[in-house]
């Protein structure tokens, strides 16, 4: 199961990868990149291009990160 | 390090490729890539243009296509050479033999047989091994790699990674390199290009919704995830394929393997099977001096140089199987009695008259052979022939079985994105209700994709609309983006090849949706190819011609003329002369339209001369270069000629001073400015297409240096031209116009002497012409002529000419009253089948009663309710509604299973018995529309009769009424609008023309510019007008000149008077 947060989040890159990002007061490191992609969208509505991230963090923690092409990142889900 | 895209999608994926080949080989060219592929599903369309492109671009270009297999998988191939060419053509040909038109799939049998000089990749994520793999069948897909190995070989066969940036993307390269590792294979990098630059996306993304009928909010399989499958630089490349450098190699590998495989220009037309084994030159010339001494009687000098310069000509250029070729099929067209006219630039030979092709003597009217072949312009000659529509694929048919089914396909054509065509497609995928969509495209002209926002500029009728364009910006914006790209593939409608090789060496064949092989290369290509096309066309004129010819032989009593020839009609009649000279000639050849009444009324045609002349004058070119004017002025001797150089007097003399033919500017730059045959036929070509200023300024110049050298006063060679200048845009053969004149004059002939056989002939062959049916039935009753209603025991599968009964006065007319009665093939459902039922049934007894013939012919319900509705039983029975009503239950005691028997006289029992009697039978207004909607015309009235109460309120003149008047007059004329147009002008202003029909007659109206701005919105998309205006004379010919137009309100007007009757 999955919870959708969508919600904005500070994210800390390292070589052009997420690294770590802080959630609810808490910084989570990410452990592992288990999968990535691109989406371009609903480019009719203007929406941006985003990445997709699967990461695993060092707690185990399954979440599914969106960076928009304009920088900002995007806490879409959490798997539990 | 530089790497080569291998797998790239051009528009000729068929809405699957967003970009065009010029800019796909310009981005690639920009990025320093020394070699590109073209790999689009299933054919190789884009090879020719992507050959030339590419070189031009200094880039080499490599042919392939992205294969789809038997098992569904897709396979990139790539061609390493001209045998790997003609190899992948083979392959294409059967994936067309084993799938079918719509699923073209390969046979893993075929490619074990035809994969030598090819390289194949494993392809996308649809190729069979990667597909596997993400299924995490790793054997299977181990086993799928062997399989193609040992079909393709070792050095044949890589294994393709993408850098698609897709889910599993990484995993799946990884799986894939590994597997490769294994089975000792080469990997490559690709990215399965759909588009030149990410900014490409949105428009393949549409095209995705278009090629799966869904809109940009559905969500499919195919639409592509993400904006990744543009032609990534070397740089993107490198960054995304750092763990397989090995990859990036092997495309420059590959690229360095693949030599340019296309064959272009190779003399492939066949050998000419000459009896006793003749040279072809030596048959040739025998049959074109045979055939001189036939239409000339003696042979002169003079006509036995013309004829040698052009078997030079000919024999020189190696063409002479061609010109063989041709003759026979003319010969076979002969035996068969079936018509045809040779037409186009071929009517400049005498040889091709002698042969008997063309029936145009380019002796006698001095025509120039140069402008349809020449040593220095060494292009492909082409004859073009119409034959009787009807016959045509029967001729067809002969040319396959004398050259063999292997060597003979049909050419194919491509239909492309236009603002029309574009606005449907794409408006459907952006989601607009399909009302609206039409509603939008009906408003645009008929104009390129990417002429939309000029359009918009433009026309009145776009900008004074109540649909708000600003909603329709990015529809306007993806439809200009797609401007020109190949919708789908069809038949050119008359083009076929034949080819010395079997064609499948050459192009991949396919079946066309007419169920004949195509080529996957347009008319263009395949002349680059080295194949020679035939033009054997379909011309329904010559159908309706031979239907006249026939009608009017089986005629019998005194208006007949028993053995009349229409090879032998007099081209000097006066009475023809005279019709032509009324401007009343609806339904002649090429002289039927607004513009060449007009011009007929005005310009006092005498001979065959100026029928030529007219034919080709109503042209772009001529009314741009403002020479009609002139024509007629100087034609009717109110103006002198007069010629600024001695030269031209020769040149021009037949067309009163005014440059009117191609021919003629040919012979000015070669006898003004000393051109070569080749120089001057540059100067044609620059200018009857007129597509850069730049050009023609260049040109220019040159014709008055060489004029000047050639002894020409600077001042006198600048206008001379001037005049070729004004001619630029649109020019005209003076060939095609001869072989055109002889049968609009014809067909005038026709039309004068034998209206009721001709307009009967025209209606069964329609579509035809410029006019609709319900324009030719209303001339016909104009000229006295009833058209009849269809009739169940009369009417047959054409358009027929009857005697009608005598007045009644005792006196026997000199001339019987002719009719025509409406065929029952015009009736709406009506197939071949039905009709075939109806009169052969008819043939063993008439029809006696409507339950007599469902019975005997047991036809669809469909069908006998639209028989009934247009009148087809009124001889039976006068009330259509009380049939109607019989018709429901006839059908349910037949389908009953009651047991009926005709002689008993148990079925009008049964009727009384099971429903209404004495039905009031529909109204005159109600059987009007009835007929319209069913037949498509309407055969005793028309529509403007019933709105006359109404259009006299509003003091609206009938046409009949205009004809009295005098000119000068402010009048007020109504009608249904035919054919408004708006053809070009010297000044690039805007003319609209269009004609108001009427129950009477027709009224041409001009529209100028000012009015066309304020009422352009009403006049293309209202059918029905009032015109305000006033009445000029012009020539014989009246016309208004409109001032003020008004939609007429049919539906109000059709209810009020509905409600006063």
């Amino acid at each position: 199961m999955a919870r959708r947060v969508n919600a904005p989040i500070q994210v800390v890159c390292r070589r052009n990868q997420p690294a770590a990002f802080s959630w609810e007061g808490r910084l989570h490191s990410i452990a592992q990149i288990i999968e990535s992609w691109k989406e371009r969208g609903e480019w009719w509505e203007k929406a941006p291009e985003i990445t997709v991230y699967q990461v695993m963090t060092d707690d185990q923690g399954l979440y599914e990160l969106h960076h928009q092409a304009a920088g900002r990142w995007i806490l879409y889900k959490i798997y539990d | 390090m530089a790497f080569v895209h291998l797998h790239v999608h051009s528009p000729f994926s068929f809405l699957d490729g967003a970009s065009s080949i010029p800019a796909l080989v310009q981005r690639a060219a920009e990025l320093e890539m020394p070699a590109l592929a073209i790999t689009d599903h299933n054919n190789v369309s884009a090879a020719v243009q992507f050959y030339k492109t590419a070189a031009a671009a200094g880039i080499k270009p490599i042919q392939g296509a992205e294969l789809t297999l038997e098992n569904g998988h897709h396979l990139t191939c790539l061609a390493e050479n001209s045998a790997g060419y003609a190899n992948l053509c083979r392959l294409l040909t059967s994936a067309y033999q084993h799938g079918n038109r719509l699923d073209p799939r390969v046979p893993f049998q075929a490619l074990s047989k035809y994969n030598k000089g090819l390289i194949f990749l494993s392809g996308c994520r649809r190729g069979e091994v990667p597909f596997l793999m993400l299924q995490g069948k790793a054997d299977a897909a181990r086993a799928a790699a062997n399989r193609y190995l040992k079909i393709c070989g070792r050095d044949h066969f890589y294994i393709e990674l993408t850098s698609d940036f897709l889910p599993h993307t990484a995993q799946l390269n990884r799986a894939l390199a590994e597997l490769a590792a294994e089975l000792r294979l080469k990997v490559v990098a690709a990215n399965n290009v759909h588009y030149a630059e990410k900014s490409g996306f949105p428009l393949h993304d549409t095209l995705t919704c278009i090629r799966t009928l869904t809109r940009l909010e559905d969500v499919h399989p195919e639409r592509r995830l993400n904006a990744e499958n543009y032609l990534k630089s070397p740089a993107e490349m490198r960054q995304l394929f750092t763990a397989y450098p090995e990859a990036l190699a092997a495309t420059l590998e590959i690229a360095e393997r693949c030599q340019p495989a296309l064959d272009l220009q190779r003399p492939l037309f066949p050998a000419f099977p000459v009896p006793q084994g003749k040279p072809a030159a030596v048959f040739l010339r025998e049959l074109t001096y045979e055939g001189a001494m036939k239409r000339y009687g003696t042979i002169t000098s003079s006509i036995r140089q013309r004829l040698e310069h052009e078997l030079d000509i000919i024999t020189r250029l190696q063409v002479e199987d061609y010109f063989l070729a041709m003759w026979d099929i003319a010969c076979f067209a002969r035996e068969q009695g079936i018509r045809y006219a040779g037409r186009g630039s071929a009517a400049d030979s005498a040889v091709v008259y002698c042969l008997g092709i063309t029936e145009v003597d380019a002796i006698a009217r001095g025509l120039l052979f140069e402008r349809f072949l020449s040593l220095e312009r060494a292009q492909k000659p082409d004859i073009d022939i119409d034959f009787d529509a009807r016959c045509r694929d029967e001729v067809a048919k002969y040319v396959y079985g004398k050259y063999g089914e292997e060597h003979v396909a049909s050419v194919c054509t491509f239909n492309t994105f236009r603002a029309r065509s574009a606005l449907r497609d794409f408006g459907k995928a952006l989601g607009f209700s399909p009302e609206e969509v039409n509603s939008l495209a009906k408003r645009f002209p008929h104009v390129p994709a990417d002429a939309i926002t000029a359009a918009l500029d433009k026309f009145p009728e776009l900008r004074r609309t109540p649909v708000p364009m600003w909603k329709y910006r990015q529809l306007f914006d993806l439809c200009e983006k797609a401007a020109g790209f190949p919708r789908f593939i069809g038949t050119h409608l008359g083009g076929l090849v034949i080819c010395r090789e079997p064609l499948t060496a050459v192009t991949p064949l396919q079946p066309a949706a007419k169920g004949v092989l195509i080529t996957q290369f347009d008319k263009d290509d395949v002349e680059e190819l080295g194949l020679i096309k035939l033009d054997l066309l379909s011309l329904r004129t010559l159908s309706a011609v031979e239907d006249a010819v026939a009608s009017i032989n089986s005629q019998a009593g005194p208006s007949s003329s028993p053995g009349f020839c229409y090879e032998k009609i007099p081209l000097d009649d006066e009475a023809t002369y005279r019709r032509l000279n009324s401007g009343k000639t609806i339904g002649a050849f090429q002289l039927e339209s607004p513009a060449q009444r007009a011009l007929q009324a005005r310009l006092g045609a005498e001979n065959m001369e100026d029928i030529i002349a007219s034919v080709a004058l109503i042209r772009p070119g001529p009314i741009k270069g403002n020479m009609v004017e002139p024509f007629i002025a100087r034609r009717r001797g109110q103006e002198e000629p007069t010629y600024i150089h001695p030269a031209l007097e020769r040149i021009l003399a037949k067309t009163y001073g005014v440059v009117l033919y191609q021919e003629q500017v040919i012979q000015i730059a070669t006898e003004i400015a000393g051109f070569t045959p080749g120089e001057s036929d540059r100067l044609r070509r620059v200018m009857t297409h007129f597509r850069s200023q730049k050009e023609m300024d260049a040109i220019g110049r040159e014709f008055i240096a060489k004029a000047a050298a050639n002894g020409v006063e600077q001042d006198v060679a600048k206008t001379i031209f001037s005049y070729i200048v004004g001619y630029a845009g649109y020019g005209f053969c003076e060939a095609h116009a001869a072989a055109f004149g002889d049968t609009a004059y014809k067909t005038s002939y026709l039309l004068e002497h034998y209206p009721a056989h001709f307009y009967a002939a025209i209606l069964s062959n329609q579509p035809m012409g410029f006019y609709p049916p319900n324009t030719i039935c209303l001339e016909a009753r104009r000229r006295n002529i009833p058209i009849l209603p269809p009739d169940i025991n009369i009417s047959t599968g054409q358009f027929t000419v009857e005697e009608l009964p005598s007045g009644g006065n005792g006196k026997a007319p000199a001339e019987p009253r002719l009719g025509i009665r409406v065929s029952l093939a015009q009736v709406a459902k009506m197939d071949q089948t039905s009709l075939r039922k109806i009169l052969s049934e008819r043939a063993k007894a008439p029809y006696r009663s409507l339950m007599d013939f469902c019975l005997r012919a047991q036809l669809d319900k469909d069908i006998t309710t639209n028989l009934i509705l247009c009148g087809a039983f009124d001889a039976l029975h006068p009330n259509r509604r009380q049939l109607l009503w019989d018709l429901d239950k006839i059908l349910e005691l037949v389908t009953g299973g009651h047991q009926l028997s005709l002689f008993s006289g148990e079925l009008p029992d049964l009727l009384r018995e099971a429903g209404p009697q004495d039905v009031p039978d529909f109204s005159p207004k109600e059987k009007f529309l009835q007929e319209y909607a069913v037949l498509g015309f309407n055969v005793s009235s028309h529509l403007m009769a019933f709105l006359r109460p109404y259009l006299k309120q509003r003091r609206a003149a009938s046409s009949r009424q205009l004809e009295q008047m005098a000119p000068g007059k402010k009048v007020c004329a109504a009608g249904i609008v035919i054919r408004p147009h708006r053809p070009p002008t010297k000044s690039g202003r805007t003319v609209v023309f269009l004609t108001l029909e009427d129950e009477f007659g027709m009224i041409d109206v001009t529209v100028f510019e000012d009015v066309y701005h304020k009422y352009g919105h009403i006049i293309f998309t209202e059918p029905a007008l009032l015109a305000w205006g006033t009445l000029e004379q012009r020539g014989n010919a009246k016309s208004i000149t409109a001032r003020r137009v008004e939609a007429l309100p049919l539906s109000v007007m059709w209810r009020q008077d509905n409600k006063k009757a």
